[in-house]
């Protein structure tokens, strides 16, 4: 799920490196544009207006993981540690992955890709270290609790990039 | 139900404006430096946060 994190990543970046190649002066009118749409999908987060969020609603196939416990954890891990193939809840991410595209530097591409990879698989990290059962459903009720609070941190941290992309290009 | 509704509104407004203001503070306290060093930090902790909300989401 990491790894798959960190292809993605590194995939847009690349995609983003070849587009400066063709448009050497890119980064800053995009920044800026990038900037004003974070903003308005700041206001999407923080649950003040309705906006579509770009995505699919696949979902992994059950009969791709019937078959082995590592070769479906790989095949699950994977498909779902994309982050584009399935279900997109949070309009961070795709703001993220423009950002990625904007930057165009493969390195913060696979920097960025492996900590979204990392975080995405913290309850499975955290999940093997619980012995029983009554311990994995104490733990997917902590995550689950916490959702509502770390969606508004997400909100006010997809403000802050809005608001940076949109001044700091013109500071510098 | 209004009122509660109201008090909703006006904590997610908060939440745009603080989030806002700390963009805008960081981009001031950084200004001549390396404007996508600073938004490569600012993206690395939103890739942070994304990743942190789905593995509780899922």
């Amino acid at each position: 799920m990491t790894l798959a994190g960190a292809a993605t990543g590194v995939a847009f970046a690349a995609a983003g490196a070849g587009l400066h190649g063709l448009w050497p002066d890119a980064t800053l009118p995009l920044a800026i544009g990038l900037g004003a749409v974070a903003l308005v999908y700041a206001g999407h987060e923080a649950g003040l207006i309705e906006l579509p969020v770009p995505g699919r609603d696949w979902q992994v196939p059950a009969t791709w993981v019937r078959d082995g416990f590592y070769r479906s954890a790989v095949v699950f891990g994977g498909a779902v540690g994309f982050g584009v193939f399935t279900r997109i809840p949070y309009a961070s991410f795709p703001i993220l992955l423009a950002w990625l595209v904007v930057a165009g530097n493969v390195w913060y591409g696979l920097a960025a890709g492996l900590i979204y990879g990392s975080m995405r698989a913290l309850s499975i990290y955290l999940g093997s270290s619980r012995g029983d059962v009554s311990q994995l459903v104490e733990l997917n009720h902590t995550l689950m609790a916490a959702i509502p609070a770390i969606h508004q941190v997400t909100g006010l941290a997809l403000a802050a990039f809005a608001a940076y992309l949109l001044v700091a290009p013109l500071l510098s | 139900m209004t009122h509660i509704a109201h008090l909703g509104d006006t904590r997610r407004s908060l939440l745009l404006a603080g989030g806002l203001l700390l963009g805008l503070l960081l981009a001031l306290a950084t200004a001549g430096a390396s404007w996508q060093a600073g938004a490569a930090g600012l993206g690395f902790a939103l890739a942070a946060l994304v990743g942190l909300a789905q593995t509780c989401s899922a």
